[in-house]
C-alpha cells in the first residue's frame, strides 16, 4: 500500500500537470483566434484575386499560356504517358512541428497515407506483409514534400524520404515564408518532375471540428481556387458568416455589359504570369494557415481534455491519501488501546 | 455615384482603403497612369512606386499610398480594385 509520503507527492506532482496543461490550453486558444484572424483577412484579397482571374480567362485563351494552366489532355500528349497511373503526383503534407495537439498530426499523417496507397497502384501479386514497402518502385511516381517537423519525421522513418522537408511554420507567418514551398512545388511542376500536385492539410471549421482536406494545387483550375476561397469561413464561432455566397466575378460581371472587353497592361500573357504564381503562392499560404489554426485549436482541445483528467487524477488521489490516513489514525489507536489495556490488565 | 470611382486597395492582411473617389494615379509596369471615372475596364500589372488618391474637398487629400506591387483591375462600372503582392 502506497505510503501517505508518496500520495502526496503524486498529488503535488499531478497538480503542477494539470496548471501547465492549462496554461497550454489558454494560450492554444489565444493562438488560435490569432490564426484565424489572419486566415480570415487574407479572405478578400483571394476574392478580388479570383475575380480578376475569372475575367482574365474570359478575355484570353489561356491555353498553353502557362506552365500552371497546362491541362491533364495536353500533358498526355506531350509526354506520351498514358494511363493516369503512371502520372508523377506530388504530395505536400502539411503537419505542425511539435506534438501534444491530440489527433492533429496522426489524421493527417493518416490521410496522406491512404492518399499515397490510392494512387501508387497497389500491385496485387506481391503480398502486402512484413511491412516492407517497395519504396523505390512507388517512389518513382509520387513525390512528397513535407512541411513540419512531424510528417518529415514520420516519413523518414518509413523509408520514403520526403525530397523537401520545410520546418518552422509554426505560428500566423508573412507570405514571404512559404516562399521555399512555393519554389520546391512550381520548380517540380514547370520542369515535369510532378504531373500533378496535391496538398494535405487541415482545415478549419470551428473550434471543435477540423477537416483534413486533399487538395489539388497544380494544374491551375478555377474551381479549386474557388473551393478554397469557400472553405476560408469557419462553420461556427467568432467569425463564421452567414452568407456563404461569395460575390465572384461570374455573376457581377455578366449583368453588366458584357460586350466590353478588358484592356490589358502591358499584355494578357504578362499579367497572367505574374498573376499565376501569386495566386499559387496564396493558395499556399492560406492552406498553412488554416493547418496553423487547426493546430492550435486541436491542442487546446487536447490541452482541456488532460487539465479535466489530472483534476480527476487528483480527486481519486485526495480520496486515497484521505483513506490511508484514516488507516493510520485507526492503526495508532488500536496500538493504544491495546496498549493501556495491556497495561491495565 | 456613378461620377466617382470606389477605389479598394487589398493586402493580404487587410483591406487597406475602400472609398470614393475623383481620380486614382498608380504606377503600372508599363508606366504611371491616372484614373478617372468611367475608365474602360483594365487589368494591370503594377509595379512599384506610389499610388495617389484624389477626391475634391476632402481633407487628407491627395492620399499617398507606397505599393511594392501588385495587381489592379477597373470593372465597367468604376470600380478600381488594388491587389497589393
Amino acid at each position: 500500500m502506497a505510503t501517505l509520503r508518496t500520495i502526496r507527492l503524486r498529488i503535488k506532482g499531478t497538480k503542477n500537470i494539470k496548471q501547465i496543461t492549462r496554461a497550454m490550453e489558454a494560450v492554444s486558444a489565444v493562438k488560435m483566434r490569432k490564426s484565424q484572424s489572419v486566415a480570415l483577412a487574407a479572405r478578400p484579397y483571394a476574392i478580388s484575386a479570383l475575380s480578376l482571374l475569372h475575367n482574365l480567362k474570359r478575355s484570353v485563351s489561356t491555353a498553353n499560356v502557362h506552365p500552371f494552366l497546362r491541362t491533364d489532355a495536353e500533358q498526355t500528349r506531350k509526354g506520351e504517358r498514358g494511363t493516369d497511373a503512371e502520372k508523377r503526383m506530388m504530395l505536400v503534407v502539411v503537419t505542425s512541428d511539435k506534438g501534444l495537439a491530440g489527433p492533429f498530426n496522426t489524421n493527417v499523417l493518416k490521410k496522406a497515407e491512404q492518399f499515397v496507397k490510392n494512387t501508387t497502384t497497389p500491385s496485387p501479386a506481391l503480398p502486402q506483409s512484413g511491412g516492407h514497402p517497395s519504396s523505390t518502385e512507388e517512389g518513382k511516381k509520387i513525390t512528397l514534400v513535407t512541411v513540419g517537423k512531424k510528417a518529415g519525421e514520420y516519413f523518414s522513418r518509413r523509408g520514403r524520404k520526403p525530397i523537401v522537408a520545410l520546418t518552422g511554420y509554426g505560428d500566423y507567418g508573412e507570405l514571404a515564408e512559404v516562399e521555399p514551398l512555393f519554389e520546391a512545388v512550381s520548380e517540380a511542376f514547370v520542369s515535369g518532375k510532378a504531373d500533378e500536385v496535391f496538398v494535405i492539410y487541415t482545415n478549419f471549421l470551428s473550434a471543435m471540428k477540423q477537416e483534413v482536406v486533399v487538395r489539388k494545387l497544380l494544374p491551375f483550375s478555377e474551381e479549386g481556387l474557388e473551393e478554397m476561397v469557400r472553405g476560408i469561413v469557419p462553420e461556427r464561432g467568432r467569425f463564421a458568416i452567414k452568407d456563404t455566397n461569395i460575390p465572384m466575378g461570374t455573376n457581377e460581371t455578366n449583368n453588366t455589359n458584357k460586350s466590353r472587353e478588358y484592356l490589358f497592361e502591358p499584355s494578357p500573357k504578362e499579367i497572367l504570369e505574374a498573376i499565376l504564381p501569386a495566386l499559387l503562392k496564396v493558395q499556399i499560404y492560406h492552406a498553412i494557415l488554416e493547418a496553423n489554426a487547426s493546430e492550435h485549436s486541436s491542442r487546446m482541445v487536447a490541452m482541456r481534455s488532460a487539465t479535466d483528467n489530472a483534476g480527476e487524477l487528483i480527486k481519486s488521489y485526495t480520496v486515497s491519501l484521505n483513506k490511508a490516513r484514516q488507516a493510520a489514525i485507526n492503526k495508532e489507536l488500536a496500538e493504544i488501546t491495546g496498549g493501556s489495556e495491556a497495561l491495565s490488565a | 455615384m456613378s461620377s466617382e470611382l470606389q477605389l479598394k486597395i487589398i493586402s493580404l492582411k487587410e483591406v487597406v482603403y475602400n472609398d470614393y473617389v475623383d481620380s486614382v494615379t498608380l504606377p503600372t509596369k508599363a508606366g504611371e497612369i491616372t484614373v478617372l471615372p468611367h475608365h474602360a475596364p483594365l487589368i494591370s500589372h503594377l509595379a512599384k512606386g506610389t499610388l495617389r488618391a484624389r477626391r475634391r474637398g476632402s481633407e487628407g487629400h491627395p492620399k499617398a499610398f507606397d505599393i511594392q506591387g501588385g495587381f489592379m483591375e477597373i470593372t465597367s462600372n468604376s470600380r478600381l480594385t488594388v491587389l497589393l503582392g
